[in-house]
């Protein structure tokens, strides 16, 4: 068994999942939804490298990771709408953030991406960190400044690198493979470094026309449109996750 | 040059900054109260990293940074701004500085003690369990579960068994005792972490990179910690000497968790195993310091000093 975890409207999630189907993969899409309204959790740590983990679903669908072979990790938050507004909301958040982190941590078989504390479904980094990164892969990267003196970027708000209305493309690495942009070899040999330093197997990252050329650095993420990959990034992706780990 | 950040009359903060004092090294101190007139900057281009730092009125190159000691606390429960409305002028001007401290000490070339990112797997014990046992440490039997059949299952089958919070908020342990089966129902809401209760010594480490200073502390409460509150008496805390291999270990622990300075929590029972139970990333290490009389704070000052000569 294979499986998709995202939200039920990550649409570039369920572009994959019917594409993984439509390639012969055995793939359950679970919801965050139904994760969070599970009627039975069971996961254990222990000794030996042994880690257990079986789900009752709401639908009655019953995973056990032992059975699992792999997974395509879209979930970017614990859903919190059923928590009530009490003192305890926050409380209660944190520790199921802390949980979906381990069980997530436990899963067999390739998992594009593994949880960060950062990020459920890889690490999100602020601009300056990709920047920096990009940087050290040998992508161009134009001069980024932040100063105590600007408006601070909310968790959900980085500035963009580029000025509005530049034009992006972006190249998609999938477990060491690219797909997307038809990038220049050197650029498409920076994004597997890129992928590789972030330790972030499924990454998108953005170009534009900018100071530093046509192929100018534009941001990263975890997350990305799948969709812009097409038809190459379901068969890199179905690839990657019958690989064994 | 050695930034301190945080809180400087906050007893870590102040010995190291003692100790800074004795060696002569020269430091500066970021006082997060003081947000309104510190100013930071900094630029990446063509691959270098660049910027100035000013505070009381004192301008640095952050390229002569070399050395940082990390202790700062939310900015948002800052006194200074827990009145402020949101989006109010002088709480975005606190989150703008702490916000490009933070985000220039994560890529800063130097001895950042410690970065934020590596501290975050102890925001989940279960999640920082996993990456514990890969460094060959035994962790506690854990069971997570909002299935109450489960967890007398787990008692019935380890006799004592604990819970405590799997973030970071709350972390007190506790013993699931039979008064509390009444209220098992309730982690229906909510699935919970359940460990099997390891008998013997608590003993913290603290790792300050290859240096290390191990305390046993002795009580029968379940959370040392709050011992005095759990049983009525404050646990008795002695300097103990870590067998060569174990102390190894921990410094590979703290290395591989990404922290310089890490307070590595043991459990050695009466048989010699050896559980690790988290890695705090953050430790208020003079409660250890005052009470056995290790030189904790001095190592870290000698730490942050080596940095900053060896590059300055």
């Amino acid at each position: 068994m294979y499986l998709v975890l995202s939200s039920p409207t990550d649409s570039p999630a369920l572009w994959a999942w019917q594409g993984l189907l439509a390639r012969g993969l055995p793939v359950e899409l679970v919801t965050a939804d139904a994760l969070v309204a599970a009627p039975s959790w069971e996961h254990r740590v222990g000794n030996g490298g042994r880690t257990a983990l079986r789900i009752t679903l709401p639908d009655g669908r019953f995973v056990d990771a032992s059975a699992v072979r792999g997974a395509l990790n879209r979930l970017t938050a614990v859903p919190a709408g059923f928590l009530d507004a009490s003192a305890d909301r926050s409380y209660a958040n944190q520790e199921l953030y802390a949980f979906f982190l381990s069980w997530l941590r436990a899963l067999p078989g390739p998992l594009l991406n593994p949880p960060s504390p950062q990020g459920l479904c890889g690490r999100w980094r602020p601009s300056s960190e990709w920047v920096w990164l990009a940087a050290r892969a040998g992508l161009s990267t134009a001069p980024f400044r932040q100063s105590s003196e600007d408006a601070p970027p909310s968790l959900y708000g980085e500035k963009p690198l580029l000025p509005p209305g530049a034009s992006g493309r972006t190249v998609l690495v999938t477990a060491g493979r690219t797909s997307g942009a038809p990038a220049p070899q050197d650029v498409l040999a920076g994004c597997l470094r890129l992928a590789a330093e972030a330790r972030t197997p499924l990454l998108g990252i953005d170009f534009a026309e900018g100071p530093a050329g046509s192929w100018t650095f534009a941001g990263a993420t975890p997350w990305p449109d799948l969709r812009l990959g097409g038809e190459i990034l379901l068969d890199q992706l179905a690839a990657a996750l019958r690989e064994p780990s | 040059m050695i930034l301190l950040a945080g809180i400087p009359t906050e007893t870590p903060m102040a010995l190291v900054r003692r100790e800074l004092d004795t060696l002569g090294a020269p430091y500066l101190v970021f006082h997060q109260r003081e947000f309104d007139t510190a100013e930071i900057d900094f630029e990446i281009a063509g691959g270098a990293l660049s910027g100035r730092l000013r505070l009381q009125g004192r301008e640095v190159p952050l390229q002569d940074v070399h050395a940082v000691y990390n202790r700062l606390m939310d900015d948002q429960d800052l006194p200074e701004v827990r009145g402020e409305p949101p989006g109010s002028p002088r709480r975005l001007r606190c989150r703008a500085v702490h916000d490009t401290l933070v985000r220039w000490c994560e890529i800063a070339p130097g001895r950042i003690v410690n970065r934020t990112a590596p501290m975050g797997s102890n925001g989940s014990k279960p999640y920082q369990a996993q990456l514990i046992r890969e460094q060959g440490f035994l962790v506690p039997e854990t069971l997570v579960t909002n299935d109450p059949e489960l967890v007398l299952a787990f008692r019935a089958r380890h006799g004592r068994i604990v819970y405590k919070s799997m973030s970071a908020v709350r972390s007190i342990v506790q013993t699931l005792e039979e008064g509390d089966l009444d209220r098992l129902h309730l982690i229906r809401w909510c699935p919970t972490q359940f460990q099997q209760f390891v008998p013997g010594t608590n003993v913290r480490v603290h790792v300050v990179g290859s240096e290390l200073f191990a305390t046993a502390a002795r009580t029968e409460a379940t959370d040392y910690r709050y011992a005095s509150r759990q049983v009525g008496e404050a646990a008795d805390l002695e300097a103990v000497r870590l067998a060569d291999d174990l102390a190894e270990r921990c410094i590979a622990l703290a290395r591989a968790l990404g922290l310089d300075f890490a307070g590595v929590d043991l459990k050695i029972t009466p048989d010699g195993d050896v559980y690790c139970f988290e890695v705090n990333p953050s430790p208020a290490f003079s409660y250890y310091e005052e009470s056995s009389g290790q030189p904790i704070a001095r190592a870290l000052a000698r730490y942050l000093a080596e940095a900053a000569e060896m590059l300055d």
